[in-house]
């Protein structure tokens, strides 16, 4: 779908929709779900953490999709989808980072380890915030889309293997839909579900809302060139 | 630190980084406008 700042309105919609029903999804997280036995309390960082990490992935494949279709076709607009994703993605991988390190300490007693899901995990994050580094450089915009295209699929290479590193590998991270049923409580796999998809209500609405921005920057810097010629 | 504080700590860390975000959105915004109202302004002393 072409962004336009049409999205602006229908993304405050949907981001408003979403952090109103993340809001609500917490009365199933601290009144619905009951209290892990062997963690206690400190488990409930999940029901924030897992969505975070969620969607934060769902945003780097958006990315990797746009930039195909980017150098497929060369339409700015698949470039604009991509400028937001990423920004979201970078966003919400850095508080899955953060909310982890604080579980991490509850549950290892550190703050962080070389464990192969957090490992990866900072590598991605590390790479996709050099995309929007290059974003932010001063180059001539057609040879700036291409560029992050590239980058945009290169550095996809390391989002499965965040998804399977607690699979692959020896990891002490756990997996949490690894073994069948995922040994989650019925209340606790319902308050997972709600709380994943308000955060995707949220995401959407985050994306469509960028993206629409984006697409009136860029048509604001063709006016301002326009004008800047005629003086 | 108590498990209940933690709790606490990492859902306020969440709703300040989308927060944070979205005031970031709005402040792009709020300048988009500016940007556009000086290019309106500049249109119309040309067409004036």
């Amino acid at each position: 779908m072409p962004p336009s700042p049409r999205h602006i309105p229908t993304g405050s919609a949907l981001a408003a929709a979403g952090g109103l029903a993340l809001a609500a999804s917490q009365w199933l997280v601290f009144r619905h779900a009951p209290v892990e036995a062997t963690m206690g309390l400190t488990q409930k960082i999940f029901y924030i953490h897992l969505p975070l990490a969620w969607w934060a992935l769902a945003s780097f494949l958006v990315v990797f999709a746009g930039s195909i279709l980017f150098l497929l076709r060369r339409n700015p607009a698949t470039d604009a989808w991509c400028r937001a994703a990423c920004e979201i993605g970078v966003l919400l991988s850095g508080l899955a980072l953060l909310t982890g390190m604080l579980w991490g300490r509850q549950a290892w007693g550190v703050w962080w380890t070389w464990d192969p899901r957090l490992t990866t995990t900072l590598v991605m994050w590390f790479v996709y915030a050099g995309y929007l580094v290059l974003r932010g450089l001063d180059m001539p915009a057609p040879r700036k889309r291409v560029a992050c295209a590239v980058l945009g699929i290169a550095a996809f290479c390391d989002v499965p293997l965040v998804f399977l590193s607690a699979r692959l590998w020896r990891s002490i991270h756990p997996a949490v839909f690894a073994s069948k049923g995922g040994g989650l409580e019925p209340e606790m796999k319902l308050a997972v579900i709600a709380c994943t998809l308000s955060m995707g209500l949220l995401w959407a609405g985050l994306l469509a809302l960028r993206t629409g921005q984006i697409a009136q920057e860029e048509r604001i810097e063709t006016l301002e060139g326009l004008a800047g010629q005629d003086d | 630190m108590e498990a209940l504080t933690v709790v606490v700590l990492a859902n306020a860390i969440a709703w300040l980084g989308i927060g944070g975000y979205l005031a970031f959105i709005t402040l792009s915004q709020r300048r988009l406008a500016q940007r556009l109202a000086l290019l309106e302004s500049a249109a119309r002393r040309i067409d004036g």
